[in-house]
């Protein structure tokens, strides 16, 4: 088997992380399945690359630019739609689901509005001229840049629920949200953080992966697809549980299609999503909570 | 919704552009192409024209050049005396490259009172068509498409085409492989309608010249990664790879992977890449050379400068490069302006159909210089000869120069 396939479930396995990371932040701090997560990563790769490759605006700019706008769209559909609905719904999820589902389509609109409908190339974050070869796999920089800001993130993001008081109180209300009303925690407040935070974590992602296939106005889709999957994969139990997500969906997809052909990558992703669903719902990580 | 775009004068309304227009039509005219060079502004009854484009998905890339083609076309015409001194009005209408929502749309255009269609969306929408126009008796050509059926019976009364078909790139790049002394084959390809459909021409095309396809993979069009069906390609060790897909970022993507994993394999492609120069920046560096495509457009052939230098001029920094998609869909529209008057009443469906089956060795902005397109009662596929076609190579990500080995040629 060409050493060369394991380099790509390492780097698509890193996006598909960071997307499920995003997931996992709302989940914890608001209790909620944000399925725009896709949307604002397509959105935020969308941006920085017109802005860098069509407005001519230096990398870091543009990419600063697409991480802001994204933490404000994701703010914004908490508070533009999801706590508005759950609020008349009285907290039913569903109906903030399907408006969710409706925030999808129109952040992809938005963009193919305001960027264009053809898909835009990415810049790579940093460049070397030829790839580290190693046995029969090549690692070029965009590699070594998704798995160094990857693990960073998830660091970053663990580190902060483990020691800042905001992380300590999601943790509490990903644990049990209703007790943590009553004691009197700062739910609302919480869940905008959550929000902001998965906006900042899919903000990231898009350019960061835009580099590699570039980024189209439709491809939030699937990015929401992919990084759901890597959650109910990895489950919520730890903060690293999308990475290891991730990284199975991204071996199923990449070895499935390998040894099968590329027709079974869809079956193989069904397939392992139907399996974790019947027999571990919970993922690999289970959330464990004290009684 | 319709997306009425056109209508009657909206260019050459600056001193400026009316005399490069002027100048164009006059070297166009001069070259034999069709435009007329009567500097006048067309009033009267416009003639309504549909067109069938994709504005979101997998043909969107290509549709929205041939869409500029049409329009550059259209107001050029309707700058300089329209069709018998009437303007041409455009309607648009998207199926978003689904070919089952074509006929439908098509369907709503002529009962708006389109009397010509031009389709610019993939060639499977061309296809989807074919029954609907026949019914109607209402003229449709696809300005870019392919695919050999599309101008082939059955159904095939109100359907033209003028590119190189499928069954011509096929045969090109059977004579090109033939002559580099390859033998096995290995195709990647994207899963859209267009492309499946014009794997059932190439694949017999390719066996019945001898060639063994030794490897075919297939990807979607929004795939994020490709490691595993080129790795699978890579084993079974090919003399060279095509690509057979609508281009997009997925073709970009499917030559980085060669570019880095099968780096001393000779590649080819139809023409889409090659006309996408949005998406040449996709490519990491040096990521599509060596790249072999069916261009066609030949910067030589005299009709293609000057419609570059119309463009340029129409457009300013936002025109680079002139596309076989823009180059072809003003050609379609020259034709259709040609058959309308040969036809005599562009307001009848079958007096349109009856022009365009006299149009006769028309010489086209695409091809090379010597590339005609001709139509006749029994002849709908207009090309005559394979000389629309060069393969041409990428270098530094960009199309350079002819591809040495082979070159089709007229006869």
């Amino acid at each position: 088997m060409p050493l060369q396939l394991w380099v790509s479930v390492i780097q698509i396995g890193c996006f598909f992380s960071l997307v499920g990371l995003g997931y996992y932040v709302v989940l914890n701090g608001a209790g909620f399945f944000n399925f725009a997560i896709g949307p604002y990563t397509m959105f935020s790769g969308l941006a920085s690359s017109w802005l860098g490759f069509i407005q001519g605006w230096d990398l870091p700019q543009a990419i600063a630019v697409g991480i802001a706008a994204t933490i404000v769209l994701s703010v914004l559909t908490e508070l533009l739609v999801v706590r508005p609905i759950e609020r008349r719904s009285a907290g039913e999820e569903l109906p903030a689901l399907i408006a969710v589902v409706a925030v999808l389509y129109a952040i992809a609109q938005l963009g193919g509005t305001l960027f264009g409908r053809r898909p835009l190339p990415g810049r790579p974050w940093f460049f070397f001229e030829n790839p580290i070869q190693i046995g029969t796999a090549y690692i070029d920089a965009q590699v070594i840049t998704s798995v160094v800001v990857t693990l960073l993130v998830f660091t970053a993001l663990s580190l902060w629920l483990t020691f800042s008081p905001y992380g300590k109180i999601m943790r509490a209300v990903g644990d049990n949200q209703e007790a943590a009303q009553t004691l009197g925690l700062p739910i609302t407040r919480v869940r905008l953080i959550a929000f902001g935070l998965a906006g900042l974590i899919a903000g990231i992602a898009g350019p960061l992966f835009a580099s590699k296939a570039g980024v189209g106005f439709d491809s939030g889709l699937s990015y929401s697809l992919f990084g759901f999957i890597a959650l109910v994969l990895g489950g919520t139990g730890s903060p690293w549980a999308p990475l290891a997500g991730g990284m199975l969906l991204a071996t199923i997809q990449i070895m499935s299609s390998y040894f099968f052909g590329s027709v079974w990558l869809n079956y193989a992703t069904l397939a392992i999503a139907i399996v974790f669903f019947a027999i571990r719902p919970e993922g690999i990580f289970a959330r464990r909570v004290r009684a | 919704m319709s997306r009425n775009v056109i209508g009657r004068s909206q260019w050459g309304r600056s001193l400026g552009l009316r005399v490069a227009g002027t100048v164009v039509a006059l070297a166009l005219g001069a070259c034999g192409g069709t435009a007329s060079p009567s500097n006048s502004t067309a009033t009267g009854k416009p003639i309504l024209v549909g067109v069938l484009d994709d504005t979101s998905g997998a043909a969107a890339p290509y549709s929205s050049l041939t869409d500029r083609g049409v329009k550059t076309a259209v107001n050029f015409i309707n700058s300089n005396g329209g069709i018998s001194g009437r303007p041409i009005k455009l309607t648009f209408e998207s199926d978003g490259n689904v070919p089952a929502n074509s006929p439908a749309l098509v369907q709503k255009m002529i009962q708006g009172g389109a009397t010509y269609i031009i389709t610019t969306s993939g060639s499977a929408s061309s296809l989807a068509i074919k029954k609907t126009v026949l019914a109607a008796q209402i003229p449709a050509f696809a300005a870019t498409n392919q695919n050999t059926g599309i101008g082939a019976p059955p159904d095939n009364d109100y359907m033209f085409m003028q590119s190189n078909t499928s069954t011509d790139i096929g045969t090109i790049y059977a004579a090109a492989w033939a002559k580099a002394g390859y033998k096995n084959i290995g195709v990647m390809s994207d899963d859209s309608a267009t492309t499946v459909s014009s794997e059932k021409i190439y694949f017999p095309l390719f066996k019945a010249a001898g060639f063994n396809v030794v490897a075919t993979e297939t990807a979607s069009n929004d795939a994020t990664d490709v490691t595993a069906q080129v790795s699978r390609i890579k084993a079974k060790n090919p003399d060279a790879t095509i690509m057979i897909s609508l281009g997009g970022q997925l073709e970009v993507l499917v030559q980085n992977t060669f570019a880095t994993q099968m780096k001393s394999t000779p590649r080819f492609s139809l023409a889409s890449i090659g006309n996408q120069p949005s998406n040449w920046a996709l490519a990491q560096p040096n990521g599509l050379d060596g790249l072999v495509y069916a261009a066609q457009v030949d910067p030589t052939n005299p009709r293609a400068k000057t419609l570059m230098d119309l463009m340029t001029k129409t457009y300013g920094k936002d025109f680079t490069f002139l596309t076989a998609y823009e180059a072809q869909a003003w050609d379609a529209v020259e034709i259709m302006k040609l058959a309308m008057e040969k036809g005599g009443n562009p307001d009848n469906g079958p007096a349109n159909k009856a022009g365009m089956e006299q149009v006769s060795k028309f010489q086209t902005a695409s091809g090379s210089s010597t590339f005609t397109v001709s139509f006749s009662p029994t002849k709908h596929s207009g090309q005559d000869g394979l000389c629309g076609i060069a393969l041409v190579q990428f270098k530094g990500n960009k199309p350079g120069t002819p591809w040495p080995t082979y070159q089709p040629t007229c006869g």
